[in-house]
C-alpha cells in the first residue's frame, strides 16, 4: 500500500461518482446519478461538514467514501492509501480506522443484542486489546461516551434516543478510528440532547485528535462544528471552502437560499428568506449546464450550456464556488446583467 | 463479560406482581371511561359550557391526559392551561415526549383510546354557531361534527397522511362533502381547485386528478394544509407541519401558512420542537416539558427575558445562538428527560437543572406571574424566595442582544462584490 | 482512555459564592442521585421476553390455543408412562375380553307358492375384540384387541415426534439455504431461489405415495424405518416456505443501517449473518414453524391413513381412522365410534392449538401491535 497522494490532506475524494441503475428506458440503462462528480479533501483533525437538502446525495458520498456502496468512477484516498484498490481483506483490516455514525440512533443498533456486545464485538475480532482486557476496555469506552458499565446487558430497545447515539458514538470509537463520518446524527434528538452529542463528538475530537465528515442538513448544526464546508446540490458540489468565508460571504445563489431559509431563533429577525420555486429536479435526467438554474433567479443563456468549473475568488481564503455569475477561467470575463 | 456478573442489574423490570397490579387497575379505569365516552343520547347542557374570554378560540383548562399502559399509568398531559385567541398563533415546544402532540390529539379527541384517556380538565370551544363546548366530556358521536370541520389538523408526515389509492381531489372532494351536502359535484370540485389554488400549487386542475406518490414532499403538505383548510376550520393544528421537509420547502410552507391563516381569518396552534420556527411564526408560545408548561407568554418574553432555567437552556444549547465567533463550547442541559411514567412529586427539571436549591426537591412550584400574562412555574421567582441569594439563570449577552453581529448575518442575494470582501481591512 | 472526558460536558455555570441554602439544595441534589443514579432508572421496564408473553396471553384464543396443545403433549408422553406404570400394559397388548354378541340373521327365499319367505335366526356367538367401552378401558379395544385409549397415547406421541423433527430439518435446510440466498444476492440467489421454486412446485401428497410405495417394495428397509425415509422426503418438499420466509427477512433487514454499521466495523460475514442477521428472523420463523407443525402432524395423518406411514402394530392417528374406511364395510363407521372418533378429534386438537398458538405468537412479536 504505498502513499499516492500529498500527506497534508489525511483524506481525499476526487471526482467521486456514485450512479445508481434506475430501471430502462426504451432501450436505454438510467441512472440515478447520487453523486456526480464531488471533489473535497480533509486534513487531518479537522471537521469539514457537508450540508445540502434531502436527495442531494450528501449521505451517498459518505457511504461511497468507505466503499459501503461500490464506487461508480473517482479515487478516495485514506492516509495515503486509496481505497479503491484495496481488496475485500485489506478493506476489511482497513474498516477500523475509518468509522461511521448514522442518523437513525433507532435502526442503526441490532435489536437482539446486548449494549456490551455492540461495543465490543468488533474490537475482539479486530484484536484492538488483549482479550483478558475487554471488559475494561469496553466500560472504558461506555464511561467515555457517557454511559454507565452496568447498562452493558441491555438491549437497544431500553434507551432513549440521545443514550442509543451515544452506543454508536461508542462502537465507533472503540475501534480506535482515525476518521470518522458522522451522517446526521443529531438530527433524529431532541435539541437539549442535540447539543450534549455534539459536545461529546467535539471533546472525542480534542482528545484524540479525531478527523470528522460531518454530513446535516441543519446549518446551524454544521457551522458551529465545521471548520471548512461543502454544499451539495443534485449530487455535485456547488460551494466548498472555509466555515467563516462561506457564512459571511455566500457565493452560489444556492447557498444563500439555504442561509436565508434557516429560521433564526430571534423574533425580531426578520427573515429576508430567498424563496427558491419549486423542487429539486430528479437526478436521473438533471439540468444540462449548472445543475441549479431550473430554481435560479439569476440563471442566464451560459447557465444551460456550459457545467460552471470550481474556482476561487477570495485572495486569502479557502473558498471555491461553481457558478456562472462569477468569471469563469476559460473564458473572458463576463458582464452580467 | 462473565466475569462482571454482579454488574448485572435486574432492578429495571417490573415483577409479574406489579405487572398483575397495574394491569388490574387499568382495566377498570378504562372501562369506566369508554362506558362514558360510549353513551348515547347525551343532553347537550351535559357539555355545554361557558368561554372564560369569549375572543379566545379555544380554552384549555388543567387538561389531563394520561395513558394507561403496561408499566404504568403514562402521565403525558398532566394539569395543562393555556388559550389560543382569535386570530393568532400559538406555538406549543417541547422536546419529544413532553406531551405537546397529546394535547392537541385531546383537542380533537383523537387520543387512542381505551388506553389514552382525558382523566381531568376541560377544553372549552367555541362553534361558528355560537356554541360553547366542553370538547373533554364531548360524546364521541357527537366530536365529529367538529372535527375538520371547526377544527383541522395538519400532521407531520405528508408521506403517510395522504391515502395513496385515491386522487389528491378525491380526498379534498370526499373532505368537503361530509360537511355540505347541499353542494353539486361540479361544484365541490370547484372549490377543491381553488382550494389547490390557494396553496400555491401552480397547476390545480392536473395536481387535482393526480395520484399521492406523483407528488413531492412539499407538495404533498401543500395538500395536506389545502385539505385542512377546504371546510374553512376556525382552529389549525399544525403538528410539526415542516420537521419532515427541507428548509428551502419549510420556508415556502411557513410562508404559506401565515398567507392562509390570513384568508380564512382562522388561528393556529402551531407545535414543533425548532424553536427558530416559533419565533418566525407565533405570537404566543407555551413551553412544555414533561407534560407541564413550564412557562407561557408573549413572543417577545419568551426570547428575550426567559425565566424558567429549562427555556434558558434551550435556547442557549442552539448551536446557531451560540457565540461560534469564539468556538465556546455549545451549553447542554444534562441528563434526560423523566419518564412520564414515574414523575417525582417534586419540580421535574430539578435534577437537570443548575439553579436547583432545596424547595425544588420538596414540592412542585406554581404558576408565576409576571408582566402581561408570562408565566413560568419555577420557585426562583417565588415571592417567598424572592430574598435568597440564588442564582437565576440569564442569557448570556450574547444571545440576549438581537443587534448583534449573529443575527444580522446578512446575506448578499445575487452576487458577492468581491472588492469588498478582499479588501484587507476587513477580516473574515 | 479518560473517563473525565463527560463530566467536562457539564459546565459548571453556577458563580462561587453559593448560599449556605444553595449548598444544602445541591447536597440534597447529590444524594438523590446517587438513590437514583440515571433518570431511565427510576422506573421499572417490561423485559422484552414478557412484553411478548403479555400480548400473547392477551388473546383468550392463544391460550386456549396453548391448553390444547399442552393437553395432547401431557396426554401423549405422560399418559403412557402413567398407564405402563399402574396397569403395565402397552399399545400392543391384546385383550381378550369374551362378551355375548347377539347376531340375529335374517335370510329369505321363494317358497314354492311362489310368495317370498323371510326367516330369522336368532344366535349367540363369542366374541373377544372390539369390546365396548368399560371401566377397564375407557374408550374400548379396536378390532385387533388392542386398548383405543393406550394408543391414542402413542399415536400422538409419534406424530408430535415426526412433527418435531421434521420442522426441525425443515428449519436447518431453510435457515442455511434462505440466509445464503438472502445475504449474498446475485447468482448465488438466483440459483437457490429457482430450487426453492422447483420444490415447491411439485405436487406433496402424491410423490410421497409413490414414494412411499418404492421405499416398501426396497426389502432390505426395515418397516419400522420406513417412516423415517418419509420424514425426509416430507422435510425435502417443505422446508421452501421456510427458506422463503428467511431470504426475505434477511433482504429487508440487509438494508437496515445496523447491517451498514456492522460492515464499517469490518466484521466478517459469517458473524454478519449468525449474530446480526438470524437472530432478528428468530420471531417470525417461531411463527412459521408453529403453524406448519400443525401441517406435517395433517401429513402424517393421511400417510398413515393411506397405510403408508406408521407400519403396524405401531399405533398412530391416521390409521385409528382408517379401521373405519367404509370401503372394508360399514360396520365400524356405524356402530363403533368409539374406535376412530377420538383419533380424529384428536387430530383436529392438535393442528387447531399449533394454528392457534402460531396466530397468537405473531401477534405478540409484532411490535406494531402496541396495545
Amino acid at each position: 500500500m504505498k502513499k499516492e497522494n500529498s500527506n497534508e490532506n489525511f483524506v481525499e475524494v476526487r471526482h467521486l461518482k456514485k450512479y445508481f441503475p434506475a430501471g430502462l428506458k426504451g432501450t436505454t440503462r438510467q441512472y440515478v446519478k447520487a453523486v456526480d462528480d464531488v471533489s473535497f479533501s480533509i486534513k487531518k483533525g479537522t471537521t469539514m461538514g457537508l450540508v445540502g437538502e434531502s436527495g442531494c446525495g450528501k449521505t451517498t458520498v459518505g457511504r461511497t467514501m468507505l466503499r459501503l456502496y461500490p464506487i461508480t468512477a473517482g479515487e478516495v484516498f485514506f492516509d495515503g492509501v486509496k481505497i479503491n484498490d484495496l481488496s475485500r481483506r485489506d478493506l476489511r483490516k482497513m474498516r477500523p480506522r475509518m468509522q461511521m455514525i448514522f442518523q437513525d440512533p433507532y435502526s442503526s443498533l441490532s435489536p437482539r443484542m446486548p449494549v456490551g456486545e455492540i461495543i465490543g464485538e468488533a474490537v475482539r475480532e479486530h484484536n484492538i486489546v488483549p482479550k483478558e482486557d475487554l471488559d475494561n476496555y469496553v466500560s472504558d469506552i461506555m464511561n467515555a461516551c457517557g454511559l454507565p458499565y452496568r447498562y452493558s446487558r441491555r438491549y437497544p430497545h431500553e434507551f432513549s434516543g440521545g443514550q442509543r447515539q451515544r452506543i454508536c458514538i461508542a462502537r465507533a470509537v472503540a475501534l480506535k478510528p482515525d476518521f470518522i463520518i458522522c451522517d446526521e446524527p443529531v438530527s433524529a434528538l431532541d435539541v437539549s440532547i442535540q447539543a450534549q452529542i455534539i459536545n461529546l463528538l467535539q471533546n472525542l475530537q480534542e482528545e484524540f485528535g479525531y478527523t470528522y465528515l460531518f454530513i446535516s442538513h441543519d446549518l446551524s448544526v454544521v457551522e458551529y462544528i465545521s471548520d471548512t464546508i461543502g454544499v451539495m446540490y443534485l449530487g455535485s458540489m456547488v460551494e466548498y471552502g472555509d466555515k467563516k468565508s462561506i457564512f459571511k460571504h455566500p457565493m452560489h445563489p444556492y447557498t444563500q437560499a439555504l442561509l436565508s431559509a434557516v429560521p433564526i431563533p430571534d423574533p425580531d429577525h426578520k427573515m429576508n428568506r430567498v424563496i427558491l420555486e419549486g423542487d429539486i429536479p430528479s437526478p436521473i435526467n438533471p439540468p444540462s449546464g449548472c445543475k441549479f438554474r431550473t430554481r435560479c433567479e439569476y440563471a442566464s443563456d451560459i447557465c444551460s450550456k456550459i457545467k460552471p468549473e470550481f474556482n476561487n475568488y477570495l485572495d486569502g481564503h479557502e473558498h471555491e464556488v461553481a457558478c456562472h455569475l462569477y468569471p469563469q477561467d476559460h473564458q473572458e470575463q463576463r458582464v452580467i446583467s | 463479560m462473565s466475569n462482571k456478573e454482579n454488574n448485572r442489574d435486574n432492578t429495571q423490570y417490573l415483577t409479574i406482581k406489579e405487572e398483575k397490579a397495574i394491569a388490574r387497575e387499568n382495566k377498570k379505569i378504562m372501562t369506566q371511561f369508554e362506558r362514558e365516552k360510549n353513551r348515547k343520547n347525551v343532553d347537550e347542557s351535559e357539555y355545554t359550557t361557558q368561554m372564560r374570554n369569549p375572543s379566545n378560540v379555544i380554552e384549555f383548562d388543567n387538561l389531563h391526559t394520561y395513558f394507561y399502559t403496561d408499566v404504568g399509568v403514562n402521565k403525558a398531559v398532566n394539569g395543562v392551561s393555556f388559550v389560543v385567541p382569535e386570530g393568532k398563533i400559538v406555538g406549543i415546544v417541547g422536546e419529544s415526549g413532553c406531551g405537546k402532540s397529546v394535547t392537541s390529539l385531546s383537542a380533537m379527541q383523537l387520543v387512542q383510546g381505551p388506553v389514552g384517556q382525558i382523566v381531568d380538565g376541560s377544553i372549552r370551544y367555541t362553534t361558528s354557531e355560537g356554541k360553547c363546548y366542553d370538547i373533554a366530556k364531548m360524546p364521541r358521536d357527537e366530536m365529529r361534527r367538529i372535527r375538520g370541520k371547526e377544527i383541522s389538523m395538519i400532521f407531520q408526515e405528508p408521506m403517510t397522511s395522504l391515502n395513496p389509492v385515491f386522487k389528491i381531489g378525491e380526498q379534498l372532494d370526499e373532505a368537503l362533502e361530509i360537511y355540505n351536502e347541499n353542494l353539486s359535484a361540479s361544484e365541490i370540485k370547484a372549490r377543491s381547485i381553488e382550494m389547490l389554488e390557494l396553496v400555491g400549487i401552480a397547476d390545480p386542475e392536473n395536481i387535482y386528478s393526480n395520484y399521492p406518490h406523483e407528488l413531492s414532499g412539499g407538495m404533498r403538505q401543500r395538500v395536506m394544509i389545502a385539505m385542512a383548510l377546504i371546510c374553512e376550520p376556525r382552529l389549525i393544528i399544525a403538528d410539526e407541519p415542516t420537521t419532515a421537509l427541507d428548509v428551502t420547502i419549510q420556508a415556502q410552507i411557513l410562508d404559506l401558512l401565515l398567507e392562509v391563516k390570513d384568508s380564512i381569518k382562522g388561528s393556529i396552534m402551531l407545535i414543533t420542537h425548532d424553536l427558530g420556527v416559533i419565533a418566525n411564526m407565533a405570537d404566543y408560545v407555551v413551553v412544555m416539558y414533561a407534560g407541564k408548561i413550564v412557562e407561557a407568554g408573549e413572543i417577545n418574553d419568551i426570547f428575550k427575558n426567559p425565566k424558567h432555567p429549562y427555556t434558558v437552556g434551550l435556547m442557549r444549547s442552539l448551536p446557531s445562538l451560540s457565540n461560534i465567533e469564539n468556538q465556546e463550547k455549545l451549553f447542554s442541559i444534562p441528563g434526560q428527560v423523566p419518564n412520564a411514567v414515574n414523575l417525582p412529586d417534586y419540580c421535574y427539571f430539578c435534577n437537570r437543572c443548575d439553579y436547583s436549591f432545596d424547595a425544588c426537591y420538596e414540592s412542585y412550584p406554581e404558576d408565576i406571574l409576571f408582566e402581561d400574562g408570562h408565566r413560568a412555574a419555577c420557585f426562583l421567582y417565588a415571592d417567598r424566595f424572592k430574598d435568597l441569594d440564588l442564582n437565576r439563570p440569564q442569557l448570556p449577552k450574547n444571545i440576549a442582544s438581537s443587534s448583534d453581529d449573529q443575527f444580522a448575518r446578512k446575506i448578499p442575494q445575487g452576487r458577492v462584490d468581491f472588492e469588498s470582501i478582499n479588501n484587507p481591512k476587513e477580516k473574515l | 482512555m479518560n473517563n473525565q472526558l463527560y463530566k467536562n460536558e457539564k459546565h459548571n455555570l453556577s458563580a462561587e459564592k453559593n448560599t449556605k441554602k444553595i449548598e444544602q439544595g445541591r447536597l440534597a441534589k447529590k444524594e438523590r442521585e446517587a438513590v437514583n443514579s440515571s433518570e431511565s432508572d427510576n422506573f421499572k421496564a417490561l423485559s422484552p421476553t414478557r412484553m411478548v408473553a403479555k400480548r400473547f396471553f392477551r388473546s383468550s384464543l392463544s391460550v386456549v390455543g396453548l391448553t390444547m396443545v399442552i393437553f395432547v403433549f401431557v396426554f401423549s408422553f405422560l399418559g403412557p408412562t402413567l398407564v405402563k406404570g399402574i396397569w403395565d400394559y402397552g399399545e400392543t397388548e391384546v385383550f381378550h375380553i369374551p362378551r355375548e354378541s347377539q347376531l340375529l340373521s335374517t335370510a329369505s327365499f321363494e317358497g314354492a307358492d311362489g310368495r317370498t319367505y323371510e326367516y330369522y335366526d336368532k344366535s349367540t356367538s363369542t366374541i373377544t375384540v372390539k369390546s365396548p367401552p368399560s371401566a377397564e378401558h375407557p374408550l374400548g379395544t379396536d378390532t385387533n384387541g388392542f386398548d383405543i385409549l393406550i394408543r391414542l397415547m402413542y399415536g400422538g406421541r409419534i406424530s408430535l415426534m415426526i412433527s418435531f423433527l421434521t420442522v426441525f430439518l425443515q428449519l436447518i435446510i431453510g435457515i442455511f439455504l434462505g440466509g445464503l440466498a438472502g445475504y449474498y444476492g446475485g447468482w448465488v440467489d438466483q440459483v437457490i431461489m429457482r430450487i426453492v421454486d422447483i420444490f415447491a412446485s411439485l405436487p406433496g401428497l402424491p410423490i410421497l405415495l409413490v414414494l412411499s410405495a418404492v421405499i416398501a417394495s426396497i426389502e432390505s428397509i426395515p418397516a419400522e424405518h420406513r417412516i423415517y425415509y418419509l420424514m425426509g422426503f416430507l422435510t425435502l418438499i417443505s422446508w421452501t416456505g421456510i427458506a422463503r420466509l428467511v431470504r426475505g427477512q434477511i433482504l429487508s433487514l440487509r438494508e437496515q443501517e445496523f447491517m451498514l454499521a456492522a460492515e464499517t466495523t469490518g466484521i466478517k460475514s459469517s458473524r454478519k449473518i449468525l449474530k446480526h442477521l438470524i437472530p432478528n428472523t428468530i420471531p417470525q420463523l417461531i411463527v412459521s414453524a408453529t403453524l406448519s407443525l400443525g401441517g406435517v402432524i395433517l401429513y402424517e395423518s393421511t400417510l398413515s391413513y393411506f397405510g403408508i406411514g406408521v407400519p403396524f402394530p405401531r399405533a398412530a392417528w391416521g390409521s385409528m381412522i382408517a379401521m373405519a374406511d367404509p370401503s372394508k364395510g360399514q360396520e365400524i363407521l356405524a356402530n363403533y365410534p368409539n374406535m376412530w372418533l377420538p383419533a380424529g378429534i384428536l387430530i383436529v386438537i392438535t393442528v387447531l392449538g399449533f394454528n392457534f398458538v402460531g396466530d397468537g405468537l405473531r401477534d405478540a412479536f409484532d411490535p406494531r401491535q402496541k396495545r
